[in-house]
């Protein structure tokens, strides 16, 4: 799958794709072969480079958002949430996703599009990537792997009022059983907005609407346990 | 540069040799870090000024205090000292494509400020625009709605009903690259160009550790959609990214930059430098001659930075005397702007007279 047939490059929506397909028989075939290319012909670059220049272990292979680039934080967030619907959880090239964000982890928590440490610098973290990273890594690793990014979070929650990142931090915070008491406050907070605002943007307003239904994240409604 | 050619060695202006690893590294570090820059330093030295004609440029440079003040004034004052009036905006839709890429509580000196960016929709709008729309494509938030309103741009453009687009999320546009420098044959732009007549760049006055400096060219990479290219742009960075600067630029030529100076950023930038109080506003309608005033500004020699050499003789002039001073001068508001010697892409930029880098 790719954003238009004249990008052929920018792959990424396969993962999305293939959670759209999820619990759709007649598409079985495209979801198996979208599955088959997350697998095996995702083309990411994993050149040999020191870590204490770039921060991240560059050897490792996650997935891209276009083929023949490096691995970012939600590609490869996104590749993991599609394999483990797929139960693909335990494919080794999962498990190259669960090292890949475990490397972006930033060391006082969370996650950023995928830049660590710059000339010394730690990046900031964003709540949204940090909400996917989160989900990606739920049941994968240890509580106290993350429990620095589930605090960064945390604190995070009552200041977002926009949909896509408002959604993706109930997701990450759900997937670890975080107990959001005022969830419904928040989610009708960002729909009131656009009375102000305007209209917020269709795929934005869907992951926050998933969001306010996944009261576990998102696997268990992948599962069909929900 | 063809993306092979990232195999060869080469030098930087320093003298450091670069190689395809160091090259790969500084893409890695990505929309945020590196030295990609650099390697092609020594190639556009060699082309400076080997072009026979150069158009000459005007640019304006006007004083401001604060983001309190009037800033409405010196932007119109601008434009018209430019030539800019009612007949070249009335009936026009207007983008105004300002530097949005991140936010910190109580930080002014990463993006553009919202005050600038509404007293230049005022300034439109006093010229009979049609319309105005503020539109960027963040490289690090997946979502502008949130930027704008941790920055408060969201309260202070819905005044004016002036609504704010996601150029990363926008339908495709594709368009034959007319840059060539890379080796993408097209490039995608949001759809919302198609909806416009006339762009502004209003770019933030930066030091950046991939490009030196970050103003209204290299600001012209935020225009990219990240559902084409990624987030932060990865495919532009691996492309080359002195190359996409100059494709995007000779693709989609801005009609006008606006370069907030009030207060920028020095050393570790684009995102992680210090505020930089410059109190001014540099405008102009050829954008490598205002980037080019807005780097004397700072302290920075214009022909030292790769995506300015290049574009000199082809998007337009950097050279001082094919730049016409209008306003205030360049004395007056010149400031040296922190370079860090552990950044490759910030050394030996420093214009002579004024070389004091700071060596880390």
């Amino acid at each position: 799958m790719c954003i238009t047939p004249q990008q052929p490059e920018a792959c990424w929506p396969t993962s999305l794709a293939i959670l759209a397909w999820q619990g759709a028989p007649e598409q079985q075939k495209s979801q198996e072969k979208a599955v088959r290319f997350l697998l095996e012909h995702s083309k990411v670059l994993t050149p040999k480079l020191p870590k204490e220049s770039v921060g991240c272990d560059t050897t490792l292979k996650g997935w891209p958002w276009t083929a023949d680039t490096f691995s970012w934080v939600e590609p490869t967030a996104l590749a993991m949430i599609a394999l483990r619907a797929t139960h693909s959880e335990n494919h080794p090239r999962a498990q190259d996703a669960v090292a890949v964000l475990m490397d972006r982890q930033l060391p006082d928590g969370g996650w950023n599009i995928g830049s660590t440490i710059v000339f010394g610098q730690a990046l900031r973290p964003m709540p949204e990537n940090t909400g996917m990273a989160l989900q990606a890594l739920c049941g994968q690793v240890p509580g106290k792997d993350v429990a620095k990014s589930i605090r960064y979070l945390g604190s995070c929650l009552e200041r977002l009022h926009t949909p896509f990142t408002l959604g993706w931090s109930l997701l990450g915070l759900s997937a670890w059983a975080e107990g959001i008491p005022n969830r419904q406050e928040m989610v009708m907070n960002v729909l009131q907005r656009q009375d102000q605002c305007g209209a917020f943007d269709t795929t934005a307003l869907s992951v926050l609407l998933v969001a306010h239904y996944c009261e576990r994240g998102l696997i268990d409604l992948l599962d069909g346990k929900h | 540069m063809e993306r092979g050619q990232a195999k060869t060695e080469r030098r930087s202006a320093g003298g450091r040799r670069l190689t395809r690893r160091d090259v790969l590294a500084s893409v890695l570090a990505g929309g945020a870090l590196g030295t990609a820059g650099l390697f092609f330093q020594k190639y556009y030295e060699e082309i400076r000024f080997c072009t026979t004609r150069e158009d000459k440029a005007e640019t304006f440079i006007a004083k401001a205090s604060s983001y309190d003040a009037d800033l409405t004034a010196p932007i119109q004052a601008g434009m018209r000292e430019l030539g800019i009036g009612p007949e070249q905006i009335r009936d026009k839709r207007i983008l105004l494509k300002p530097n949005l890429v991140e936010t910190a509580e109580g930080a002014v000196h990463i993006h553009t400020h919202p005050h600038v960016i509404r007293a230049a929709a005022e300034a439109m709008l006093r010229l009979g625009a049609a319309s105005v729309i503020v539109g960027e494509g963040s490289a690090n938030y997946r979502e502008i709605a949130r930027i704008a309103e941790e920055t408060g741009l969201d309260e202070l453009l819905a005044e004016d009903n002036i609504p704010i687009v996601d150029l990363n999320c926008d339908d495709l546009v594709v368009r034959p690259n007319a840059g060539r420098r890379t080796r993408l044959k097209t490039l995608a732009f949001p759809a919302a160009i198609e909806k416009v007549d006339f762009v502004v760049s209003m770019p933030k006055m930066k030091t950046h550790h991939l490009a030196g400096i970050t103003l209204s060219m290299k600001n012209m990479f935020g225009l990219m959609p990240g559902i084409a290219y990624g987030w932060p742009k990865n495919l532009l960075h691996c492309v080359g990214i002195n190359e996409s600067i100059l494709d995007i630029n000779a693709t989609l030529p801005a009609h006008l930059a606006i370069v907030d100076g009030i207060i920028g950023m020095e050393g570790d930038g684009p995102l992680l430098g210090v505020p930089k109080y410059a109190g001014t506003l540099v405008i102009g309608r050829n954008l490598p001659a205002v980037d080019a005033t807005a780097a004397r500004i700072m302290g920075v020699e214009p022909s030292k930075v790769p995506h300015l050499i290049a574009a000199s003789g082809w998007l337009g002039t950097i050279r001082q005397n094919n730049i016409t001073q209008r306003g205030e001068t360049l004395a007056s508001v010149q400031t040296e702007f922190q370079l860090l010697e552990k950044i490759p892409a910030q050394r030996g930029l420093r214009l002579k007279a004024t070389r004091r880098d700071r060596p880390l």
